[in-house]
């Protein structure tokens, strides 16, 4: 079944004079985790915003087309109710903290609050949110006191405590360090773990050939290719999008150049080293 | 946790809303004695909830300090007949005198509660209370937030401080050269305050902030018949207080 589903989505943002996003087609299934990269100004944020209901709500502009997220109609849905099906986690750390908790624990709890969970769930869900993200040691820091990473783990880890069966994250890496990369994308790899359906956009190619079940990529608006992270990384055509090959591919490109015989196009770690070992142990 | 909330804070936070905006009430309708023997029973107020010298502290360094000031501005600007002192230019009328008097008792009246109030009060058990009571849940956001997000925007001005500084305006001279140095400072400030807000609401609605749910809450703020009876005697109290003032001012005309 598809978690999401968008047909023939066109969107134009009120000041600008062409559309942003152009006759996207785009099907998630559930409990896959879809990637979206491309380049800066692609219509990436704003493919998120869509499937989120925040365009046109909140941003305003044209829509055409249509956006089905869980058998919901995300056009006609209301903006806060979609809150309840789709988790939203974008780019800037510092302005995900909803500045209303002097705690983390409340933090987390807020998002609960708002959908009028019993006491005793929440802090149930919370604290096992906690375990399992790996923060209870910021338990009871001030939120806004945190370092950016570890808010935007908070921020992950605010959204997961609500439960919803739809991820739609933004670039969450972007200003963090390797570290925090790596504890962010732990979060990830959970969320999928426990079926949840997510979108991602993102720029690190490494992860995102770790992790993701589907990749898409985006330019100038449309859809400019799309399949598994190996289909994608292996088709010649993709660096004409400016999208940046993962370093295992580029090792084994350069191998082949070489003239040693790698079979295949590996894009993880472990893919690379097998390959490798194979051609050594020949 | 419980327990302990109810130990470190007898009253529910509304009640104590209650006696803060009685005393001030009385105090702001009637003249400087009252208001004195008002933050008397505040300093006591303080005492009872272990927070006397915090309270005293604020209260010297904002209170005293505003009155003082105000007092002796008044006395020498306000114009009158009934010359009691005199100096060269300056000169304390009667008149002046009566009016600072009552401006500024009705100042240390309100001034002292409100700090009082600042003291004692959680401003989030404060915000639960009013959301049980029917008080929308916007109104106790922007309330909430902006106590808590105030402390931020200090923080983020020393950085555009800096910033600016680093960039070659001069910031540490004369009067001249610091007004000038105002718009490059403020104006990053309030830009930066705008684009946050957008993404701030966007981080309240994917918290379900406008989800058609009834919102519940994670604090247990006892609301006990104590409460309700203080609650009572301090609507009594300034509705008397304000009845007698109405009546003394029928009679005394």
């Amino acid at each position: 079944m598809d978690s999401i589903k968008i047909t023939d989505l066109t969107y134009k943002y009120p000041i600008s004079d062409e559309p942003v996003l152009k006759h996207i087609n785009l099907r998630v299934p559930k409990g896959e985790l879809c990637a979206v990269i491309g380049t800066n100004g692609s219509g990436k944020t704003t493919l998120c915003n869509a499937i989120r209901g925040f365009v046109p709500t909140f941003y305003k502009g044209e829509i055409s087309g249509e956006i089905i997220v869980n058998g919901r109609d995300v056009r006609k849905e209301e903006m806060g109710s979609l809150a309840l099906d789709i988790g939203f986690v974008f780019q800037n750390p510092f302005t995900q903290i909803s500045g209303i908790a002097k705690t983390v624990f409340e933090e987390l709890a807020y998002g609960l609050e708002n959908m009028g969970i019993e006491r005793e769930i929440i802090i149930r869900r919370v604290e096992e949110t906690m375990r399992l993200t790996k923060i209870e040691e910021f338990r009871d820091r001030n939120p806004f006191q945190l370092s950016g990473g570890q808010q935007q783990r908070v921020a992950l880890a605010a959204i997961l405590v609500m439960g919803q069966p739809v991820l739609v994250i933004d670039e969450p890496t972007s200003q963090l360090d390797p570290q925090s990369t790596d504890d962010v994308f732990e979060v990830i790899k959970l969320m999928k773990n426990m079926g949840k359906t997510i979108v991602l956009v993102e720029h690190k190619m490494e992860q995102i050939a770790e992790y993701a079940d589907h990749v898409v990529v985006l330019n100038q608006g449309e859809i400019v290719m799309e399949g598994t992270a190996k289909e994608v990384f292996s088709n010649p055509g993709c660096k004409q999008y400016h999208t940046r090959l993962p370093q295992c591919t580029k090792i084994s490109a350069e191998l082949k150049d070489m003239g040693i015989g790698i079979k295949g196009t590996p894009v993880t770690v472990n893919e690379t080293v097998h390959s490798i070992r194979a051609v050594m142990n020949q | 946790m419980q327990k302990e909330m109810q130990r470190n804070q007898g009253l529910n936070p509304l009640t104590v809303l209650y006696i803060i905006v009685a005393l001030a009430l009385i105090s702001v309708v009637y003249d400087y004695k009252v208001s004195i023997v008002c933050v008397i029973v505040m300093m006591f107020i303080a005492a009872g909830f272990g927070k006397f010298k915090p309270y005293v502290t604020l209260w010297l360094k904002s209170i005293l300090w505003m009155c003082a000031l105000c007092f002796v501005l008044q006395i020498f600007f306000i114009p009158g007949e009934d010359i009691i002192w005199q100096f060269g230019v300056f000169r304390i009328t009667r008149e002046g005198l009566n009016q600072a008097a009552k401006l500024c008792s009705r100042l240390f009246g309100a001034g002292s509660a409100a700090i009082l109030g600042f003291r004692l009060i959680d401003l989030g058990s404060l915000m639960v209370v009013l959301e049980q009571k029917g008080v929308p849940s916007t109104a106790t956001y922007i309330l909430m937030s902006t106590a808590n997000i105030i402390p931020q925007m200090v923080k983020k001005m020393g950085v555009i401080l800096e910033a600016q500084k680093s960039r070659g305006i001069e910031m540490e001279s004369n009067m001249i050269v610091r007004a000038k140095a105002f718009l490059p400072s403020i104006g990053p400030l309030i830009l930066n305050a705008i684009v946050n807000a957008e993404e701030r609401a966007i981080t309240l609605e994917a918290r379900a902030f406008s989800a058609p749910c009834k919102k519940t809450s994670i604090k247990i703020i006892p609301d006990m018949r104590r409460d309700r009876i203080i609650r009572g005697l301090m609507t009594a109290a300034a509705v008397l207080a304000i009845g007698g003032r109405i009546v003394l001012w029928i009679v005394l005309r």
